[in-house]
This record gives C-alpha cells, sequence and structure tokens, in this order.
C-alpha cells in the first residue's frame, strides 16, 4: 500500500460519492465492530490483511486494533482512530484509480456505498475494535421485560424473542392446535409419531401442565435417547465400515449404543465429552469409559496397498481435529493447515498444536482392512460383565497351574522324551464339533460327536485298509463312502472348520470332504484332491457362488501333511473361507470372498466321496492312495497362525525321531509342547479342569462384541510437526500439543494430554462448547441454529441472530451441570417452541427463513425420522435398543457397484426377521455407499462431521416413500392393521391418519380419499392379480383373512397418506 | 419428455432471484409455470455459512453445452496407449535404480522396497494416424481411426500417488473429503436443461475381464459435498430399477399412481391454503416431476428401440445391459435428452501386475464404443457443442513392478504425467499436446495440472473457473483450488 494519490482527492471523492448514490439505510446510531465493520472486513479485506501471515499484503492486518493503526516500516498507520481523512483506510477504498483502489480490481469485491459509509463513520468514532463475539466467555444476560412478552411468555427464551419480535415490529404467532403440538414435540424428542393413545390422553389432560408432563414422559423413553443419538452420530461421522478404499465393515457398533446410553442417562454434557474425548485416559477408566474413547475411532482410514503412512497420518490428525472444532469449537480450524487461517486468529501452529493430542496413540496407521484394527477392547454382554471377570481371574489362575506344572514337570518329560516310540493324539477342546481320531488299529471307528449339530451314526465299512499314521494306524479312504453326517451349511455368521492329516502316494484325484452333489446345479461345498493338489469348489447352485481354486503346489507323497479348511464368517475377515497345508494358505475362495449368497448343500458331509447322481455309485479318489487321520470339526474359524502351530505336529513327529542327543533345542520344545499338551497326566488333568471354564469364555465371546478404542502410548509427549503447506513431506517445527492462542489456555502443572484437552472443552471459561452445544440443539429443534452456520462461529460465521439468548441459554445450560435433557426441555416448552408454524404472506415476504421466530418451527423429516415413522405407524417397529448393525432391504447393486472385490462390504445381504424394522439409527452404514433411501432424503455420507444436513426437496425422494418396499410393506401393515379395528371407512381412516398425522381428517378431505379407495377397490376388483403383487411386496406376510382386493386398496390409501406434505413435515 | 432449448434455467434462476417471495406466494399454484418454478426453486435458502443462489460474473458463451467425461478408474498406462517411447525398447531390463534416486520422486509402498526397478519398454506395436500423425498403440485400433477428431494430452500431471487421493483430486478438485464434485459443480452453476431428468447423471459401466484389478470408487466422487445435495449426480442404473425406487411397486398400475397423485395434489393443496408454506406447493411439483420421470427414464434406458446401425457403430457389445459400450450410447441419449454432465466410470485399469493380458481386456471394453459415441455425436452435430473427456486418474511407471519378462509385466503409480483425450465442445481436433522426457518420466513441454484439466473444462462450459465459487466455511470453495490454475489455451478450438 503506497501513498501516492494526492490529498485533496479524496475530500472530493467523498462528496461526490456521498451526493450520488445516497444512503439506501439510516446508519445505526453507534457502530459495533462486531457487529458492523467485522463483517465487512472479512468479506473485503482479510484475505490479504488477515490473520494469515504468508499472504498479507503490505505487512497491513486490519484483524487487530494495533496492527491497524500502529505505523509498519516506513509506512504511516492504515486507521488514524478519529480522522477517516487522515485514514490511507478511507482513502484507497475511496479510489478511483484502479491501482490505488481497495479491494483491488482482481479480487471482484466491491465494497457498497453504506459498507463504506459505515467504515468511515466507525474511524471518525474512534475504530474501536471489539474481540470477536464468540471469543468471549458468555456472561448471563438480564432477561429482558417487554411489553410484548407479558401474557405469552413461558420462560426467558421467550423474553429474548419477544425484545426482538418488538423491535421488529412483529408479534409471536398464535399457539400451535395441541395434537399437532404433542406430534412436532414427538419427533423432536422421540424421533416418532405419536400413538393414538398418547395423542388421546394428551387431548383429554386438562391440566395447565399437561404438556410440560408429556415431554418429560417423552424425554425419559428410550426412544428419546436414540433420537438425540442419532443427531451426535452425524456430528462425530460414526459409520460401520473404514471409508477408504477398500472400505471393510469395522467393529464400532458398542461406540454407538454408548452414546445411546449416555442419552438414556442424561450423562451430564461434559463428562459426555469428556469420557469420548479421553475415557481412555480417565484414571481407573471403567469399561463404559474406554468404550468411549472410540468416538476417537470414528474417523475414515485406510489400508490402500501404496498408502504412505506419512501422509495419512496427517490426513487423521486433520480429520481429528476439524471434527473436535466443528463439535464442540464451531470453529473451521481446517483452514490453518496449510496456512494461517483467512479469517480467524487461528495460526498454523495453533493447528498442529491441537493435531498433537491425536498423534500419540498406538492406533496403527494402516487398518489392515481388519473388522478389529487395535487398539480394540473385548465387551460381554451386559448381564455377562460380572461372569467374565471372575471367569478371566479363573482361567489366570488354570494358567498360572498349568505353568507351573510345565515348571515340575521336567523330569517326568526328560524321561518321556527318551523313551517315547510314538506321538499322542492330543485331547479335543470345547470348540470341536466332532472327532474321529481315525487311529484304530482294528474294527470300527470311533466318533466322538458334541455340541449342537449331532452327525448320524458314522457308517463303518469292515474292510478298511490301514497304514502307518502320526497316532498309531491310518485307514486309506480310496474306494470308501463314509457318510460323516448331515451337510454342513455354509451361511453368514458362522463359523464351521475342518482339519486332518492327509498322506498320499502318486497324484490322486477325488473328493476329500465333501456336501456336494455330482449334479453342478445343486448347492454345496467341496475340498478335494486333483493331481495331487488340494483344490476348494463352492457353488449356490444358481450362478452367483461359483468358485473353483486348486493349489499351484502338490502334496508331497508319502509325508504326512497338515490340512485345515476354515469357514468363518463370524467375524467378517476378508477371507473367509481359506485353506491352510502345513500352516501355510494353499487355496481361498479368490477375490469374491463374500458370498452374496449362502450355501445350503443337500448332501450330508462326506469324507473320501461325492453323492452320486442318482442310481449311480459314490465318486472317489483314483490316480493314488490316500490316508488321513484325526479329523476334526470345529465351530470356529483359523487364521495363519492357528494353522501354523496346528501344523507344528508334523515336525514334533520329525524330532522324535531323532535321537535324544542329536535334538535341536527347537525340537526339544516342540517335544516338550506335546508331552505337556497330550501326554502328561497332570497337566492333562489341570486342562481338563479348565476345559468348561474355557468353553464358557468362547460362549461369553460370542455373545459379546469387540469395539474400536483409543489408546494413548505409554511414556512419550504428544507432540507434531507442523507442516509447510500441509504437505506431509515437508515437516517444519516440532510443537506440543496445545490449544489455540485466542482461547484460555490448559491449566499448568498437567500433562498435556487429550484428557487435558477434554477438560478445556468443558471448563467454565472455555467461551465456546456451551455456545455451539446449545446453538446445535437449538437448530435441531426449531429448524435453524440462533447462529445460522452451525460449524461456524467464526469471524466468517453468522451473527447470532439473538446473541443474549444464545448467551443466556449457554450459561443456564453450563450451570444446570450441562443437562441436556433440561436444556431440551427448556426449549420446548418455551412458548417460542409451541408457536403455530402458519405463515401469512407478510411474514412470508417480511422473514422468509424465520430468524425472527414469529412462528413455530416446520420442517421436512430427516431420513431416519421418516422411515421410523413408516414402522411406527405401521406396527412393524422392532424397539429394540442397540447391537449389532442391522441390514435392511435396500436395492440391489448398490454396494456391488462401488466396492472392491476383496471387501467385506461387497455383497450387501438383506438381513431376515426382525433386524429389517429396527430403527434407522442401526442400519448398517457403509461410507463409500450410504444407505441409498437416507443418502436421497438428505443423510450425510459421515465421511466428515456434519452438524447441519442439508434439507433439500427432490423428485428421487417422493420415489423413495412412494416406492420402497419398506414403505410399501409399512402401507400394507397399516392398513391391515386399521382394517381389523374396524370395519367403517370413516373409523379406518381416522385410525390411519391419527397414527401419521395426529389428527382425522375434515369432511372435504375424506372425500379426496375415499375416491383414492374406490378407484383402487374398483381396479383390484377388476384385476385381483394385481392387488395379490401389491401384497407381496415386503418380508412380512399379508393378512390372508382381509379381502385382497380390499387390503391392496387401502394399502394405497395409506400410502397416499403417507406421502402427504403433512406427514412427512413435523 | 420434453427437451427444453439450452440455458433456459439460468433466465429463471435470476427471475427467481428478482421476484420476491411475496409475490411468487401470490402467484402460486395458477399454472405450471409457476408450479416448475416452484420445483426449481427447491430447497429452501438457507442463507448461513452463505448457500445463497450463484449470481453470475463468471457465466459467458460457453462451448460446449454439455459434457461426457469418461473415467476408467485405477489409472491406464500411458506408455502403453498414447505416449510412444521407442527408444525404450533397447533398454530392456535396465536397472533404474540409481537413476530414480535423482528423480527425487516418492514411490508407493507397493514398490518402494523393490530392490531393483527394471525398465519395462512397451511390449505393444504404435502406429502413427491420420492427419495429425498422432501415435496410437494397436491396443486402441477405433481409437486409432479417429484421431484427428480428438486431441491426446500427454502432459497431464496430478498431486497423489494413489487410487483414493487421486480420483478424489481430478472429479472433486481436492484430496480432502467433503469437497463438491465436478458434476455437481456444473449442475449448480448451470442447472439442468431438461426439467425431467437430472443434470448430472452417473454410469457404472461393467468391466468383462475377471482378472482386471478393480479399484473401488465412493459416492464422494459423484456427491454435491457442501454444495446442496440437489446437485448430486444420479446414478443410472443397469440393474433393477434404472433410478433407484424409480417403479411403481408391482400391483400400482400407471393410471392408479395418476389419481393417487391427483388425491395427494388435492389433500397438499388444502394443507398450504390453512398454512401457507411454500415448500408444499415444492413437494407436489417433486411429485410430480418423479411421475413424469417414471415415464421418461424407462424411455430413455430403452435401448431396444436403438436402430441396427447404432450396434454396427458402437459394437454389438452395446446390446449388453451395464457394458461400457452400452453406457456410452446411453451417454449419447442421455446428453441428448438435455442432461447436462455425464460421468461413466470404468474399473480395471490397475496394472500392477500381467498388465499385458488386463490392459488389452480394458482397452477391447472401451475402444471401439468411444469411437462410437465420438462419431455418432458428430453425426448428429452434437460434437460441436459436446465436450468428452477420457482418461485416468495418474499415470504408470516405466519401470516394472515384479517380475519382467519378455512377455509379461507391471506399473506402479505414477503422478508425475499421464495421457488423457479430449474431444468436441470447443476442443481443438487433431492435436497432440505435451510431451515427456525419454522414459515418460518426467513432462518436457506443456504441463497441464489437474487443475489446469478442470479450469479448461470450466472455460469450455462458459464459466470463469477462478470466480465461480460457493462460500462454504467462510471460504470462497472453488473447484480448481487455491493454487492458481490455467486454462489451457493451446487446445481451445
Amino acid at each position: 500500500m503506497t501513498h501516492s494519490a494526492p490529498a485533496f482527492g479524496f475530500s472530493f471523492l467523498a462528496l461526490s460519492i456521498g451526493a450520488a448514490v445516497g444512503w439506501s439505510a439510516p446508519l445505526p446510531a453507534k457502530i459495533s465492530y462486531n457487529e458492523h465493520i467485522q463483517p465487512i472486513f472479512a468479506e473485503n479485506c482479510f484475505h490479504c490483511h488477515g490473520p494469515d501471515s504468508s499472504t498479507r499484503e503490505a505487512k497491513l492486518r486490519l484483524d487487530r486494533a494495533l496492527d491497524a493503526t500502529s505505523s509498519r516500516e516506513h509506512r504511516e498507520p492504515a486507521i488514524v482512530p478519529g480522522d477517516p481523512k487522515a485514514s490511507p483506510l478511507i482513502e484507497r477504498i475511496l479510489s478511483t484509480d484502479e491501482e490505488e483502489k481497495m479491494p483491488p480490481l482482481e479480487s471482484h469485491k466491491e465494497l457498497t456505498a453504506d459498507q463504506i459509509a459505515l467504515l468511515q463513520r466507525w474511524v471518525a468514532e474512534g475504530a474501536v475494535y471489539e474481540e470477536h463475539w464468540s471469543f468471549r466467555a458468555p456472561v448471563r444476560p438480564a432477561v429482558p421485560n417487554v411489553p410484548l412478552a407479558q401474557g405469552w411468555a413461558r420462560n426467558p427464551i421467550d423474553a429474548f424473542v419477544a425484545a426482538k419480535l418488538e423491535t421488529s415490529g412483529l408479534k409471536p404467532a398464535r399457539e400451535e392446535n395441541r395434537a399437532r403440538l404433542l406430534r412436532r414435540a414427538a419427533f423432536d424428542l422421540t424421533g416418532l409419531p405419536p400413538t393414538p393413545a398418547e395423542l388421546a390422553a394428551f387431548a383429554a389432560d386438562k391440566s395447565p401442565d399437561a404438556y410440560e408432563r408429556a415431554v418429560d414422559r417423552m424425554l425419559a423413553t428410550d426412544a428419546s435417547a436414540e433420537q438425540f443419538a442419532r443427531h451426535w452420530l452425524d456430528a462425530v461421522r460414526y459409520a460401520d465400515t473404514h471409508g477408504i478404499h477398500i472400505d471393510n465393515y469395522r467393529s464400532i457398533w458398542l461406540y454407538r449404543d454408548w452414546v445411546v446410553n449416555a442419552f438414556r442417562q442424561n450423562l451430564p454434557f461434559d463428562q459426555f465429552t469428556i469420557e469420548q474425548v479421553a475415557g481412555d485416559l480417565l484414571p481407573n477408566a471403567t469399561l463404559d469409559q474406554k468404550i468411549a474413547s472410540g468416538f476417537n475411532r470414528c474417523l475414515p482410514t485406510t489400508s490402500e496397498g501404496g498408502a504412505i503412512v506419512e501422509e495419512y497420518e496427517a490426513i487423521y490428525a486433520k480429520d481429528q481435529v476439524e471434527t473436535l472444532s466443528a463439535v464442540w469449537l464451531g470453529l473451521t480450524t481446517g483452514c490453518a493447515a496449510c496456512h494461517d487461517h483467512k479469517f480467524d486468529p487461528v495460526s498454523q501452529k495453533d493447528f498442529y498444536a491441537l493435531t498433537a493430542f491425536f498423534r500419540n496413540s498406538t492406533m496403527p496407521t494402516m487398518d489392515g482392512n481388519r473388522h478389529d484394527t487395535p487398539p480394540t477392547l473385548f465387551v460381554p454382554v451386559a448381564a455377562d460383565r460380572d461372569r467374565w471377570t471372575v471367569l478371566q481371574a479363573a482361567i489366570g489362575e488354570g494358567k498360572s497351574e498349568l505353568q507351573a506344572r510345565s515348571k515340575s514337570a521336567e523330569t517326568d518329560f526328560a524321561e518321556w522324551a527318551a523313551t517315547a516310540k510314538a506321538l499322542i493324539m492330543p485331547p479335543i477342546d470345547h470348540s470341536v464339533r466332532l472327532h474321529a481320531p481315525l487311529n484304530e488299529s482294528s474294527g470300527s471307528i470311533a466318533v466322538t460327536k458334541r455340541n449342537r449339530k449331532s452327525p448320524a451314526p458314522f457308517a463303518v465299512p469292515s474292510d478298511l485298509i490301514r497304514g502307518e499314521g502320526l497316532f498309531g494306524p491310518a485307514p486309506k479312504l480310496n474306494g470308501l463312502d463314509l457318510v460323516l453326517g448331515p451337510a454342513v451349511p455354509w451361511v453368514r455368521e458362522t463359523a464351521d472348520s475342518f482339519s486332518l492329516l492327509l498322506r498320499v502316494e502318486e497324484t490322486p484325484s477325488g473328493p476329500l470332504l465333501s456336501c456336494l452333489s455330482e449334479d453342478e446345479t445343486m448347492p454345496g461345498w467341496e475340498l478335494f484332491l486333483e493331481d495331487g493338489k488340494l483344490g476348494l469348489r463352492v457353488s449356490d447352485g444358481e450362478g452367483r457362488v461359483k468358485i473353483r481354486n486348486v493349489s499351484s503346489t502338490g502334496l508331497t507323497p508319502g509325508s504326512w501333511h497338515h490340512v485345515v479348511l476354515s469357514f468363518d464368517t463370524a467375524s467378517i475377515r476378508s477371507r473367509p473361507i481359506e485353506v491352510f497345508l502345513d500352516g501355510k494358505s494353499a487355496v481361498n475362495s479368490g477375490a469374491s470372498a463374500h458370498m452374496p449368497a449362502d450355501i445350503v448343500p443337500a448332501a450330508p458331509l462326506r469324507l473320501g466321496s461325492r453323492l452320486p447322481a442318482s442310481g449311480g455309485v459314490a465318486a472317489t479318489l483314483t490316480g493314488g492312495d490316500v490316508w488321513v487321520q484325526d479329523l476334526r470339526w470345529y465351530d470356529r474359524g483359523f487364521v495363519v497362525a492357528d494353522a501354523k502351530s496346528m501344523a507344528e505336529i508334523l515336525e514334533t513327529q520329525v524330532a522324535l525321531n531323532v535321537p535324544v542327543a542329536d535334538r535341536t533345542a527347537a525340537q526339544t520344545k516342540m517335544l516338550r509342547g506335546h508331552f505337556l499338551a497330550a501326554v502328561d497326566a497332570p497337566s492333562l488333568q489341570l486342562a481338563a479342569k479348565a476345559a468348561p471354564l474355557l468353553a464358557e469364555e468362547a460362549v461369553i465371546r460370542d455373545r459379546g462384541a469387540i469395539t474400536l478404542v483409543m489408546e494413548e502410548k505409554p511414556n512419550s509427549e504428544p507432540f507434531a510437526h507442523l507442516l509447510n503447506r500441509g504437505e506431509y513431506s515437508q515437516p517444519g517445527d516440532k510443537v506440543l500439543a496445545a490449544t489455540p492462542g485466542m482461547l484460555p489456555p490448559l491449566p499448568e502443572g498437567q500433562p498435556r494430554n487429550r484428557l487435558a484437552l477434554a477438560r478445556w472443552l468443558v471448563a467454565p471459561e472455555n467461551p465456546l462448547t456451551a455456545r455451539v452445544t446449545v446453538n446445535r440443539t437449538w437448530q435441531h429443534l426449531l429448524g435453524a441454529g440462533l447462529v445460522e452456520s452451525t460449524g461456524d462461529f467464526g469471524v466468517m460465521g453468522s451473527q447470532p441472530s439473538h446473541p443474549q439468548l444464545l448467551d443466556w441459554l449457554a450459561v443456564e445450560f453450563r450451570e444446570s451441570g450441562w443437562d441436556y435433557r433440561q436444556l431440551v426441555r427448556t426449549i420446548v416448552t418455551s412458548a417460542t417452541y409451541r408457536q403455530s408454524a402458519a405463515i401469512t404472506p407478510a411474514l412470508l415476504e417480511r422473514d422468509p427463513n424465520n430468524r425472527l421466530l414469529a412462528r413455530g418451527p416446520r420442517y421436512r423429516l430427516d431420513a431416519e425420522q421418516l422411515r421410523d415413522q413408516a414402522l411406527a405407524s405401521s406396527g412393524l417397529l422392532v424397539s429394540k435398543l442397540g447391537g449389532k448393525p442391522a441390514r435392511p432391504y435396500q436395492p440391489e447393486g448398490v454396494w456391488e457397484e462401488v466396492a472392491m472385490k476383496e471387501s467385506t462390504t461387497r455383497h450387501y445381504r438383506e438381513d431376515v426377521g426382525e433386524n429389517l424394522y429396527r430403527r434407522s439409527l442401526y442400519t448398517l452404514w457403509k461410507r463409500t455407499a450410504a444407505p441409498p433411501a437416507m443418502e436421497i432424503l438428505n443423510a450425510p455420507n459421515r465421511e466428515v462431521s456434519c452438524v447441519r444436513r442439508d434439507r433439500t426437496n427432490t423428485p428421487l425422494q417422493a420415489l423413495v416413500t412412494m416406492n420402497d418396499p419398506l414403505y410399501v410393506e409399512a402401507s400394507r401393515q397399516l392398513a391391515a392393521r386399521v382394517m381389523r379395528e374396524s370395519s367403517r371407512f370413516d373409523a379406518r381412516l381416522d385410525a390411519v391418519s391419527l397414527r401419521l398425522l395426529g389428527r382425522t381428517f375434515a369432511r372435504p378431505e375424506r372425500t379426496i380419499l375415499r375416491r383414492t379407495l374406490d378407484d383402487a377397490l374398483a381396479t383390484y376388483q377388476r384385476e385381483p392379480d394385481l392387488a395379490r403383487q401389491l401384497l407381496k411386496v415386503g418380508a412380512t406376510p399379508a393378512d390372508e383373512t382381509l379381502p385382497a382386493p380390499e387390503l391392496a386398496a387401502w394399502t394405497l390409501v395409506a400410502s397416499q397418506v403417507m406421502n402427504l406434505d403433512e406427514s412427512l413435515t413435523k | 419428455m420434453q427437451p427444453l432449448p439450452p440455458d433456459w434455467q439460468q433466465p429463471l434462476e435470476r427471475y427467481n432471484e428478482a421476484i420476491t417471495r411475496r409475490q411468487f406466494f401470490r402467484t402460486s399454484g395458477t399454472g405450471l409455470g409457476v408450479a416448475a418454478l416452484t420445483a426449481l426453486l427447491g430447497n429452501r435458502a438457507l442463507a448461513a455459512g452463505g448457500t445463497e443462489a450463484p449470481v453470475n460474473p463468471w457465466k459467458f458463451a460457453p462451448k460446449a453445452k454439455r459434457a461426457i467425461y469418461i473415467s476408467l478408474i485405477g489409472a491406464p498406462s500411458q506408455l502403453e496407449l498414447f505416449d510412444h517411447k521407442p527408444a525404450l525398447q533397447t533398454r530392456f531390463r535396465e536397472d533404474l535404480k540409481d537413476w530414480l534416486k535423482d528423480q527425487g520422486e516418492r514411490l508407493t509402498g507397493m514398490t518402494s522396497k523393490q530392490t531393483g526397478f527394471p525398465l519395462a519398454p512397451s511390449i505393444f506395436k504404435f502406429a502413427q494416424h491420420g492427419k495429425s500423425g498422432a501415435w496410437v498403440s494397436e491396443l486402441l485400433p477405433w481409437t486409432a481411426k479417429m484421431v484427428d477428431d480428438i486431441c491426446i494430452i500427454r502432459s497431464m500431471k496430478t498431486d497423489a500417488i494413489n487410487h483414493e487421493p487421486a480420483n478424489q483430486l481430478i472429479y472433486t478438485g481436492s484430496m480432502q473429503n467433503g469437497k463438491a464434485s465436478m458434476g455437481s459443480w456444473l449442475s449448480y452453476g448451470l442447472g439442468s436443461m431438461n426439467q425431467d431428468l437430472p443434470a448430472f447423471v452417473v454410469l457404472h459401466a461393467k468391466h468383462t475381464s475377471p482378472f482386471s484389478n478393480v479399484q473401488a470408487i465412493s459416492s464422494r466422487l459423484w456427491g454435491s459435498g457442501f454444495l446442496p445435495g440437489k446437485h448430486a449426480g444420479v446414478s443410472l442404473r443397469p440393474q433393477g430399477d434404472p433410478v433407484l425406487y424409480l417403479n411403481d411397486a408391482p400391483g400400482i398400475p400407471r393410471d392408479l399412481r395418476r389419481r393417487m397423485l391427483d388425491g395427494l395434489d388435492a389433500l397438499n393443496r388444502r394443507s398450504y391454503e390453512s398454512i401457507g408454506d411454500p415448500e408444499i406447493q415444492t413437494r407436489t411439483q417433486q411429485y410430480e416431476m418423479a411421475f413424469r420421470m417414471q415415464a421418461s427414464v424407462p424411455e430413455l434406458a430403452d435401448l431396444t428401440q436403438e436402430p441396427a446401425a447404432t450396434y454396427e457403430l458402437y459394437g454389438d457389445e452395446a446390446r449388453v445391459r451395464g457394458s461400457f459400450a452400452s453406457s456410452a450410447l446411453m451417454a449419447r441419449r442421455l446428453v441428448e435428452r438435455g442432461v447436462r454432465f455425464v460421468q461413466i466410470f470404468h474399473r480395471g485399469w490397475d496394472q500392477h501386475a500381467s498388465l499385458p493380458r488386463d490392459i488389452a481386456s480394458q482397452c477391447k471394453d472401451v475402444d471401439q464404443a468411444c469411437y462410437g459415441l465420438i462419431q455418432d455425436l458428430k453425426q448428429r452435430g452434437m460434437l460441436d457443442d459436446t465436450l468428452v473427456i477420457w482418461g485416468g486418474e495418474f499415470g504408470r511407471t516405466v519401470y516394472s513392478q515384479g517380475t519382467l519378462t519378455e512377455a509379461n509385466y507391471g506399473r506402479d503409480h505414477h503422478p508425475r504425467c499421464f495421457s488423457i483425450w479430449m474431444a468436441g465442445g470447443g476442443v481443438k481436433p487433431g492435436q497432440v499436446y505435451g510431451e515427456t522426457d525419454e522414459m515418460s518420466y518426467n513432462i518436457i513441454k506443456d504441463p497441464v495440472h489437474v487443475r489446469d484439466l478442470h479450469a479448461t473444462i470450466l472455460h469450455l462450459m462458459g464459466i470463469e473457473h477462478d470466480r465461480f465459487s460457493f462460500k462454504f466455511q467462510g471460504l470462497d470453495q472453488r473447484l480448481t483450488g487455491v493454487v492458481p490454475a490455467q486454462v489451457v489455451k493451446d487446445i481451445l478450438a
């Protein structure tokens, strides 16, 4: 900025502009920096003259009084308080010289005459700066006393609203009619419509506090906790997949349930905050507090093959800080990743100091595409928790006893090791469903069966050929047709694995373990040999699953091999079907790991043969001899590490044959292991004692779940490097964890970690958290925040429409002990909230977005509320709290068209039964393909924090609520319900509308609906086939006691009511 | 389906801005004109943080009224297709380890631990074609026939070295989540030219080879990010309903749906009369538009009425629902009906290993259909104002990933150079632009960064990229981002 413009130009220009343009609005009596000046600066000047030092021009900084009014190296101050004429700032904005004029031409910005006048007056009045409003701690303002509030106000909120209405010359609307008000409150507080019974009870309750009591009743429901949790899950970007690249399933729903439970218990918001941000760091953290720390694990992560660790570490840290900033601080700190914030006093250093809090965790950068990326926590179901603790202690004790025995067993071991001629078959554990040792020297084969699936009796051939095995004689399979038991289906969320010892001569081909029939069209699976190599076949008989893979290396003839066939869809790993040979992966189901269909074979489980084609002889092994031994069928899955240790038996056998003196330390170790596991009587006794405990542990594990949690690196102080331009490859200075400079500092003398950060967020002196939280709550209830930019309370954010009300609510919230339920109650019981939403043309013109609150809120319901309404009104809703993500109806192909072959969320498979009808917040959320009906209705994709949903109105949304099978089925169930209740048209219609609208229809409306019913009935009576087709939609069967044409016609009526604007809107 | 004149929405939007809510309110419900207007207004304006309708200082007369972007996910190798390096033939298996060190380029986690970096010359033959004499490999015989219709850019470069960030950069202008996709920007800026179809349509074309290495994509590549949700790309699907939930439930005949909607309209009207919320009318109009879409989309998606000549042009594969060829044909039908931006995603181009086998089948999927599309547009007189872009998210390395043999090799990711082509819509045809060094490693002439490509696409669509912004989180968000971007003037017709 130079000062070559002639001094006389200024006054001339000022006069001419004033005269020519004229003021379009009177200037305010007193100019306020925050209210009037800062927005002009922010929009037009701060980009080059703001907090960001890297793009600052002419060394001029206009956002701070001292900088703006002091001399800059050889230059006079830009602003001379009290003297606009002498202030270069004013001079430059008035200039007509293209070189001189500010803002410059290339910025495409231009000041209006009003803005120029404001700046002139402000400078003339002394250019008084103010701290940005949101960075000052809120102070409880006096409640205004205005005439408009008399007789209308119900609580202080209304006094503030009335004061604003009075200055605007507006009046509040009348109170909403009771039924509509109850429906509004029900959706806001529970996310569900009121039931007819609740409506009736409310209508009958004539006491003055009937509404308040209805509110309290609703606030105390589980549904209410689910409704509040849903908003929170948007903010913390909760989802059930990793999000980047392969986008596999991630097990973190226990965190979601923690959020629901926190709202159920009305956990104070400060505690709610601390436990999520740093529950793991609390002294003696409880299981629940650790689960809460899963907040820190909700971020999208990757394990892409070529991904560069440092790059993703930077991305994750930024995401964590952006989320924290948006949710608690209402700040857009992300801008400061590359440079000092353009508008807010958040420097790049501030930003990286914040990232440091999150860069000290043990979480690996690459998520490994695992559902259980560490750190994790196993969480038993509530009923098992106490027993789990006891059990862990008992199991630990058993282990110690075993260890003690292993030490004292050394003499016995040495004796055995010196003399033993053969290995002893190790005993089976609790996970074995069936065991066939196959080591009898003659006669029949013994089979141990247990667990749920009891196989049919083993058919024992009399002419078995036996050869030498690891544990005694082993039978030869060739030519045998051994039926082990009924078919073993491979269905989702189960595990069925097999292990066996195998020896071949030459290169045999044929079935080993088979649930397959010769007929290719039948579903089945088979482990087979092909020219001496292991192979795997899986087919669903319909072409959706068709796998036939053969190992690349063959079995060594004459040697014993260890084979494991692992099928496991219970633990959601990338390779649910895998064959291990001698502890190494040999065959798997290929890239299409996650099967789009269950495999339910018709053929029983056979060893060494395959179900013959009808009338034929069973196919068996040819091309070489095959011996087997120690066949085990488990109810669990195996990974490579398990298979490796199981296969050690082969090396143990080798070790046994080595003379004692020549045995290596490793061989002796293996033998010792075998001795203790299979030979030593005291050890076996101890193991037998522990067996029921371990079995019980397995059962509890099955019932419980893993959840991702946060964990701090031990003995490491959080730090980060400043990254130049945000580039991970350009680390700069090291910074320690700290909070942004413009906000209160962390207290001294405490570790500067996440716990300190968490406590700082809810410290009384923090000016933002309370304001941001009450504002977001206000938005959820009234449709828009008092600060409309919910996630941005910074300089570029919106000004609060009712600053004093915001501060009153913030202080009230904090001083109530951060009582969230109380906050919600205060808002929904205000007269402001209770206003009618009807709009007059005059009001619409005056205040289209209802910033002045002269009417009640009226908005389209959220995606989840719409679906839940359909479920609730029809009676389909399954009100069950929490649990694994549910997979309701979804159109085919939505996952497949974006997913990678390897992904565990490649094939969407709908649930069966009650999970189809759970509340929408439990729907499995895949980040790269969000539930489509919800996405169409503006649900966010949960990839980044969302504190304010978009709310559009599109034809695609109409298609969802008309045609999504869920809505069609719900319409049918609602129709059936009301038909069963009454046979009269009016009564049925009332029953529909009460459930959806909370009211009964007026006569003219009934006429319209009657016409729909008559039209539909005529159609369906004429073409009953159409009726039957319509009634088939959805998994629940149609009520056959009702005449199909009539039920179909009422289905259409119910759907029509469900699609009314009034149904879709709160 | 009533195709509307191009650019019809802009005057309407300006009109919308001009009229007050009051006028609007008073004249509502009196006729289709106003009703259509209501539909267009769409969401209630949320002014906070800046979501107001764009003012249009950035707009000028466009060359292209619509665009088709053929997105080859996984990154096709420039060395096998357009960037001919005959001199490399004599350097088979030369270890580039030291040379790479001098380049100072980061390597992906997949090859950074490789001990040797053997140079892998392409095994595919190249020849010069057309008047322009452009070099094209034998893998693309049909593309070779149309080199005089297209402009090949061999000097594209990007900042990202892995698929996820690279795809995000090229389709949303940023490697960060939460940004708006290119199509949604165009929808936001230019609107639709057809009242029955969305402005931005996405097609997912199936690849045929079971061996192809398939990369994930996600809806963020066609999402609206911070822009209003109605600008998100709508998938036109090859299976089930062509648009999600488009078809009425079985057992609801069309005339009954009509009567149900008439009743809905009558009921909503009553509600509007008592409540006065203009959103009610908007909603009714959305239902009407949905009803029209139910008729127009199946007509659009029904390729059986195309004459035999069409299938000769695009290839018989175009008869297979969901194939690339049928997607290309569908793209033509979409732009013909006024859809502003069509994006075809074709996956399976990530050839870290078995590159010769896999790239051949991928090329076979797309080659003839791309030719067919360009010729088809030309025949219909639409190529002049339809921009077509073809390309992946980055290039591939000159050295082999994994084992190199005479007949087989793989290539890792390479961000420093890659080849794309553009055609129609104001692009100079028959041109080869940009040059890389002898290794196809660095650009030595006319680099085009992804943001320059964006600036150029916007320019061709009549948008000044540096003024075309949307206020979000206090910033003027732009497709082209904060680093200055240049329109590639040399390739403009």
